[in-house]
């Protein structure tokens, strides 16, 4: 049976897979960049939308899963495949990171807002340590970490069988990160309604409630951090392969914000809302960063606020419940 | 045999001793109240016996099974049950969800079963943060018995219910108990420790100060005498 609320996430599929056929290539790859940026805020929404906690961190998984897949596609770029197995090796690094992060901190008591601050100190430390590898004496195999300036030059995902050859670029790339987006929101809303989903919307409110009927609620939250670094991951290796770069400022202060804005105005508890948010967000951030890229973190700065303030459920999820209750509650 | 023992716990917040070298043995279907004045230790006394708090001293033996060390969903999935004092429900969970959250599974015949012991099979859609005061502390007591632990722990399950509640609570615990449900159970309310206590551990100070019977203990001149504070 099809469900009230959706009909919004269905419409909007159906413009994303027409958009190919009305637009030409230029707008296809803008609207395949600000799709990328989707993946990191569904991770976010899970562990902090669904799960309570707030990473402020979630750039250091974007960057490295963006670095793994260009240090090991730099090296192995004449071994068969490498197109799809180094994303995939950069994506099981970037998960084992994310567990091992997260057994540090719910196994070792690290709760609440001591959470945001460590997993930000995370992703700055990562920053200013790929910063500082500027000299030729920082290499991996073959491949130059580069500093400041990023990593470039890396195979794109794609493979070569004989003649034929398919690079992850243009149109292709465009409806694998439709059809790689309605994949992942189908298994968040599976996730959601388990009972694994069940286990971490109740430890949002009491944590110990939880493990008193008899759950290891760490080691979900555990898992449920590994997952959402593995979704930060995905945006990560997109956009190094959308650009063909990687730079260490994707991990900086200002990168490791945007998700949270984005997340917190369209709507943290519910994944669709956030997905379609953080493509209107960062569209109109890339429109306004054309005049100078302070414009658009003031704004963003501004739409926080906002939010906070007026919307705290989010103006997506608000505008989407509104719009579900004028439209098609009759019925 | 004992299904549940604890000899000489203890257990100190900064210089102050909250349980003071307790022993205390629990027999299978016993109703165990434990009584005794605001601060007594009760509520800590509990949360040692599952592990929310580490013991300074003595040992919890489970079944003879040594639990001090186990953590707290360890401990529940031995076969033990507990309802904290202050009710919690998980507010934004429909009642279904909450039972499915305890029973850890979805046999909707038991939840079915549950719903009805409690009175809630017309709540089921509704979400725990709406429920009365009452239908809450129902949902905890079930939430905490429904997966069928050996041993039960309830921290004031009448608090805040009226005369009519509370005779159904007991109704509802001793049914539970004649399924074979074990329980300890703390409680000011002296009407329900009269219609469904089988022994009673009257707590002081964090020490055990009296064990006997509910009419021993409702006869007992100093038992009184510490509810009424002159001890
Ligand atoms: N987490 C805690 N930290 C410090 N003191 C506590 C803590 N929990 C309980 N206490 C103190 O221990 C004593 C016993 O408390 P409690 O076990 O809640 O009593 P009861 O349940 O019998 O009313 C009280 O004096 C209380 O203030
Ligand atoms: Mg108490």
């Amino acid at each position: 049976m099809l469900k009230k609320d959706n009909i919004f996430t269905i419409s909007v599929f159906i413009v994303l897979l027409i958009i190919p056929i009305l637009f030409d290539d230029f707008y296809i790859n803008n609207i395949s960049y600000f799709m990328i940026w989707t993946f990191i805020s569904l991770g976010l929404a899970l562990i902090w939308g669904m799960g309570g906690i707030l990473s402020f961190g979630q750039t250091a998984f974007f960057g490295l899963a963006g670095y793994s897949f260009a240090i090991i596609s730099i090296n192995f770029s004449d071994i068969y495949a490498v197109g799809i197995w180094s994303p995939i090796l950069a994506l099981a690094i970037t998960a084992i990171f994310g567990a091992i992060v997260g057994y540090f901190l719910f196994y070792g008591g690290i709760y609440d807002v001591f959470i945001g601050i460590v997993t930000l100190a995370i992703t700055l430390v990562l920053e200013t340590f790929m910063a500082q590898t500027a000299g030729p004496e920082w290499t991996v195999g073959n491949a130059r970490l580069n500093g400041f300036n990023g990593m470039q030059g890396m195979p794109p995902i794609g493979i070569k069988i004989g003649e034929y050859k398919f690079d992850l670029q243009g149109i292709g790339q465009y409806y694998f990160i439709v059809f790689l987006a309605m994949f992942l929101l189908w298994l968040l809303y599976k996730i959601k309604k388990s009972n694994f989903g069940l286990i971490l919307l109740a430890s949002k409110e009491d944590r110990t409630r939880v493990e008193s009927l008899g759950h290891n609620v760490k080691k979900i939250q555990m898992i449920t951090f590994s997952l959402s670094a593995l979704l930060a991951g995905v945006s990560g290796i997109l956009y190094t392969n959308w650009g063909g770069y990687i730079t260490p400022s994707s991990m900086g202060l200002i990168a490791s914000a945007m998700p949270v804005i984005w997340v917190a105005a369209s709507g943290k508890n519910d994944f669709f809302s956030v997905f379609f948010g953080c493509i209107l967000l960062v569209y109109i951030s890339q429109t306004l960063a054309v005049n100078g890229a302070q414009y658009a973190i003031i704004l963003m700065g501004l739409i926080l606020v906002i939010v906070t303030r007026y919307f705290p459920e989010g103006i997506i999820l608000m505008l989407k419940k509104l719009l579900t209750n004028k439209f098609l509650s009759k019925k | 045999m004992n299904l549940l023992e604890l000899n000489f716990v203890s257990k100190k917040f900064g210089g102050f001793t909250a349980v003071d070298n307790v022993s205390l043995k629990i027999n299978r279907g016993d109703i165990r109240f434990i009584i005794g004045p605001n601060g007594a230790g009760k509520s800590t006394l509990f949360k040692m016996i599952i592990g929310v708090h580490n013991l300074n001293s003595g040992q919890v033996l489970f079944n003879n099974q040594n639990i001090e060390k186990l953590s707290l969903n360890e401990r529940i999935n031995l076969g033990i049950g507990v309802k904290f004092q202050a009710p919690s429900v998980f507010s934004e969970l429909t009642v279904k969800e909450n039972l499915i959250l305890a029973i850890k599974s979805k046999f909707n015949d038991e939840i079915f079963s549950f719903l009805e012991k409690f009175g809630l099979e017309k709540d089921q859609d509704v979400l725990a943060g709406d429920l009365s005061h009452g239908k809450k502390q129902w949902l905890d007591i079930a939430l905490s018995t429904i997966s069928r632990p050996e041993l039960v722990f309830l921290d004031e399950p009448t608090a805040g219910l009226s005369f009519e509640e509370t005779k159904k609570t007991g109704k509802i615990i001793q049914d539970l108990n004649g399924e074979g449900v074990t329980f300890v159970i703390v409680e000011h309310n002296m009407e329900i420790l009269k219609q469904i206590a089988k022994s009673v551990s009257v707590l002081h100070l964090g020490k055990l100060f009296f064990e006997g019977s509910p009419k021993e203990v409702l006869s007992n001149k100093e038992v009184t005498n510490i509810y009424l504070g002159i001890l």
